[in-house]
């Protein structure tokens, strides 16, 4: 049992704690409001461009074989146009060799945030359990110090550590990710490269989501693929909803997957599109980690500041029966001592 | 089916979301008008005045590029960069803007990227500024006044 002096240093020390969760729940709260919005506003937009994507994957572009043939008779410039082709349709296609696998996880920079951080590793691990050659294969690029930390901790394979703003992103700064992304997987080593990020479904709950970024043709290959791929097993739940996805699209009559007119071709629109598209998946799953960490942030503070609120209510009663105590216990000795002289 | 279900989004916001009766957009060929019915069409945009017709109203945008997507039951999405209604861009501000972007142009000194860059930006202002007074004897729905100043 404490005594009466260290129960009052507590209590001090636990309300001037409560003091700080307290502020750090207000700014979260802040931040957690202008996040959310900006998350759920450019969620259609990344959305839609997800769909448009996901039916132009099923259309055949050129063979790339048959592309690479004719380099040799191009211009300068016809070159880089060309390359810039290539670059998009091969973003749409599988390189079946392939072992790699990227995976980008996008974290926090700073804690107390409950499990943020703990269930985006978890996500990695289960998908490690699950394959047993997956460790050896997969390559980290990690946004945010807490996934540099792990990767750093557990000696994992870390290729690429971005910087995360711990204010506010603007899309030029993931770019470069976006860039990484693209030349990783155009080196044709990788089989897919994958985004794992915290996706945010309400201010109570968000949800550590993995996602696969390239090959954008992914629905044709899950498929496909044999019943041996290991993948296809693992990412269970990627899968069904791929499916899901799938029955919608084959839902549609056949020729609207596949009659597409492109103005002014395939090869310029796709150029253009692509690169668009994987950094508006990345900078959409920024931003919903984004909200989800001061969303997450802000009710581990409320708890914290509601914790420290019981706990200096229950010091306050001890310290309150403790002093009563030791005041009947003087009272009784005074009274005692007064009967003694009498 | 005689209208487009359309929606116009950016990567901030959902800009108009409208049943139309037809919609004129500024692609790489050229100005484009879809009306319902039309076959399956992904083209890339390019900075421009974008005309959405409803039964009611007419709806006067400003796109700085993107892409627009035409699906099978004319369902019509645009992806653009940005966009605005003209009754929202700043007169002041395009004006600006344009002047810093000509006298960016004017002491160009780098890359042809760079110039590139320069040059979009100017020619971006100047759409904007054209819109805006193009339609600036349109009342504004949100104040009900024109913004032409008299």
């Amino acid at each position: 049992m404490p005594g009466i002096k260290e129960l009052k240093t507590r209590i001090r020390s636990v309300t001037s704690t409560r003091k700080i969760t307290h502020a750090m729940q207000m700014v979260s709260a802040a931040k957690m409001r202008k996040n959310q919005t900006a998350a759920l506003m450019s969620r259609t937009y990344s959305s839609l461009a997800w769909e448009l994507i996901n039916r132009l994957g099923r259309i055949k572009l050129h063979d790339t074989g048959e592309m690479e043939k004719d380099i040799s008779s191009l211009s300068d410039h016809d070159l880089k146009e060309f390359e810039a082709e290539l670059m998009a349709s091969k973003l749409m296609s599988v390189f079946p060799k392939a072992t790699k696998t990227g995976v980008i996880i996008i974290s926090t920079n700073k804690g107390l945030v409950g499990g943020f951080n703990t269930n985006l590793i978890n996500k990695l691990r289960e998908i490690e359990t699950a394959n047993e050659s997956f460790e050896q294969v997969a390559e980290l690029l990690v946004m945010g110090r807490k996934a540099k930390d792990y990767a750093v901790r557990y000696n994992k394979r870390l290729v690429a550590d971005f910087p995360k703003s711990d204010n506010w992103t603007p899309i030029e700064s993931i770019y470069a990710l976006a860039k990484m992304a693209t030349d990783l997987y155009l080196t044709g080593q990788y089989r897919q490269i994958l985004i794992i990020y915290s996706h945010f479904v309400s201010t109570l709950t968000q949800t550590a989501s993995i996602k696969q970024l390239l090959p954008f043709t992914q629905i044709h290959n899950l498929r496909a693929a044999p019943k041996k791929d290991e993948e296809e097993n693992t990412l269970n739940e990627l899968e069904k909803e791929n499916i899901a996805e799938e029955e919608e699209l084959e839902g549609l009559p056949e020729a609207s997957l596949e009659e597409y007119l492109f103005e002014p071709s395939p090869e310029t629109v796709l150029k253009h599109l692509v690169p668009r598209i994987v950094e508006s998946q990345i900078y959409q799953a920024v931003l919903e980690s984004d909200a989800s960490e001061h969303s997450a942030r802000m009710v581990m503070m409320k708890n914290a500041t509601e914790a420290a609120g019981d706990l200096i209510a229950d010091y306050t009663l001890t310290y309150n029966q403790l002093r009563q105590n030791k005041i009947t216990t003087e009272l009784s000795e005074i009274t005692a001592g007064k009967i003694a002289l009498e | 089916m005689n209208f487009i279900t359309f929606q116009l989004v950016t990567p901030e916001r959902t800009v108009l979301s409208k049943e139309l009766s037809s919609l004129s957009c500024p692609t790489t060929l050229g100005q484009i008008t879809i009306l319902p019915g039309h076959e399956p069409l992904v083209a890339t945009l390019v900075p421009g005045e974008l005309h959405a017709k409803s039964a009611k109203e007419d709806f006067f945008l400003f796109v700085s590029g993107g892409f627009v997507q035409v699906n099978h039951g004319n369902k019509v999405v645009i992806l653009a960069d940005a966009a605005e209604h003209h009754y929202e861009i700043d007169e002041q501000r395009a004006k600006e803007a344009k002047e810093q972007a000509e006298k960016a142009l004017k002491e160009f000194k780098g890359g042809s990227e760079d110039y590139a860059k320069v040059a979009t930006a100017l020619e971006k202002s100047l759409t904007r500024l054209h819109i805006t007074r193009k339609h600036a004897h349109k009342k504004n729905p949100l104040t009900g006044q024109g913004t032409m100043n008299e």
